[in-house]
């Protein structure tokens, strides 16, 4: 994961309020707590452009603040962001015209297959590695994605 | 009249001996399946060690990039598909799909003479007839690859192989666009020759690959343009596909080549870009 999605990875946890955040998939791992009301948000957009960002500050701050969580009551929740192990063309369905293989509110399994990543002709079938519900499609049909970019949210149910 | 050579794993295992397919036991022969893609992916997933083969006289689902089907007709084409579990980054498991393309290549050129076109990323063209050789190339062979992965290791991935070998006629439909090596040469080729050689020449790509160097990459990105007429400087129209920074359906430039990658790069009226994946529309035939 490069800065790039470090940065829309944290401003969409702010964007939907969330405290803490945990992923892992194979050598990366990301740990991230924050506080309530530390960081101003962003507008949140995923750009397909591979166009380097500013190397905008991401660091997130570190210690939690016990109930300094202002706004939403909603409890906090754990995501998992399933990404790209490739680069290559975001697809949503197994073919053009066919139904998408999921959309949000949808429940998964996990091995469930989401969408595809193709790279010349090499067919990625990504998989969520978490049973939950999809709560975010962060990649559009035909879109180029880059290696670690996150495609869509799960809530794990467990 | 001869007899059509069935790819019956009894007679492709000798044809096999000492390559990582030769195991006539991992060799699966179906008279009659959807897909051999299909069932291999559903067989590695299963556990299906790698080097198994998985063949078939005919499919009813033959399938290609995206909503493509490929016309399987029975006994006279190569409907083969292995699966591979190289330990690689799931990214570098793409030059797969030149390396396959060019192993066709080769097989061909060993077993007919033919010097077959290499359509990025890795269809294989050829000129309509013995008597056409100023018509459009037309494809005889198509290549899927499909993979299972996780963020940093590949599960597997199934390579599978559709070629047209004793076609005399295809389907309206695609006529205009298909041709087969009989087609090509005017007379019958065995299957199982063809297909040992399309086997045995994947697997020395195949290893040249699992090395894994830039050195090994290059050189196989060299011999793919020394292999494809389309490589540089034709015009084409990319359709269905993204290109890194511009999610356009459609893109029309001049083939400049291919990047370290292996990616098409094509020349456009916005700058030079590299093309990730799409159907490639010649403009200038």
């Amino acid at each position: 994961m490069n800065q790039k999605e470090l940065k829309e990875l944290i401003e969409f946890l702010i964007e939907k309020d969330i405290a803490e955040f945990e992923l892992e998939r194979g050598d990366v791992k990301v740990k991230i707590k924050r506080a309530g009301e530390a960081v101003a948000p962003a507008e949140v957009r995923y750009v397909s452009n591979p166009v380097p960002s500013p190397q905008a500050p991401v660091a997130a701050p570190q210690a939690a603040m016990p109930g300094a969580a202002a706004g939403p009551a909603e409890p906090e929740e754990k995501l998992h962001l399933v990404a790209s192990p490739i680069v290559g063309t975001f697809y949503e369905s197994p073919s053009p015209g066919s139904p998408p293989f999921v959309k949000v509110g949808d429940q998964v399994t996990a091995g469930q297959v989401l969408c595809i990543v193709e790279a010349m002709k090499l067919m990625n079938e990504i998989e969520s590695d978490v049973s939950g519900e999809v709560v975010k499609l962060m990649a559009k049909n035909g879109q180029p994605i880059e290696y670690g970019q996150p495609l869509f949210a799960v809530r794990s149910s467990k | 009249m001869a007899t059509p050579s069935l790819l019956f794993s009894h007679a492709l295992a000798p044809l096999l001996v000492g390559s990582m397919f030769a195991d006539a036991a991992q060799i699966h022969h179906f008279s009659l399946v959807d897909s051999t893609n299909t069932v291999a992916l559903r067989a590695a997933a299963d556990g299906a060690p790698e080097g198994s083969v998985f063949v078939a006289e005919e499919q009813t689902s033959g399938r290609g990039r995206g909503d493509h089907g490929w016309h399987s007709e029975a006994l006279t084409g190569i409907y083969c598909s292995v699966i591979l579990r190289p330990q690689m980054p799931p990214g570098d498991v793409q030059f797969f799909s030149l390396a396959a393309g060019l192993a066709v290549h080769h097989a061909v050129h060993q077993v007919t003479g033919l010097q077959a076109d290499l359509k990025w990323p890795n269809d294989l063209l050829l000129a309509a007839g013995p008597t056409e050789v100023t018509a459009p190339a037309k494809k005889f062979c198509g290549i899927l690859a499909e993979m299972s992965s996780e963020m940093s290791r590949v599960r597997h991935v199934v390579v599978g192989f559709g070629m047209n070998v004793n076609n005399q006629v295809f389907p309206h439909a695609i006529a205009h666009r298909a041709t087969s090596l009989r087609l090509a040469t005017g007379q019958r080729w065995r299957r199982t020759l063809l297909a040992a050689a399309v086997l045995h020449q994947f697997e020395r790509e195949y290893q040249q690959l699992l090395q894994n160097t830039p050195g090994s990459r290059a050189e196989l990105i060299r011999r793919f343009e020394a292999h494809s007429t389309m490589a540089h400087g034709r015009r084409v129209r990319i359709v269905g596909t993204a290109s890194a920074g511009l999610p356009a359906n459609e893109l029309t430039g001049i083939t400049a080549g291919l990047d370290e990658r292996g990616f098409l790069r094509l020349r456009t009226a916005d700058g030079t870009q590299p093309v990730l994946a799409g159907s490639i529309e010649f403009l200038d035939d």
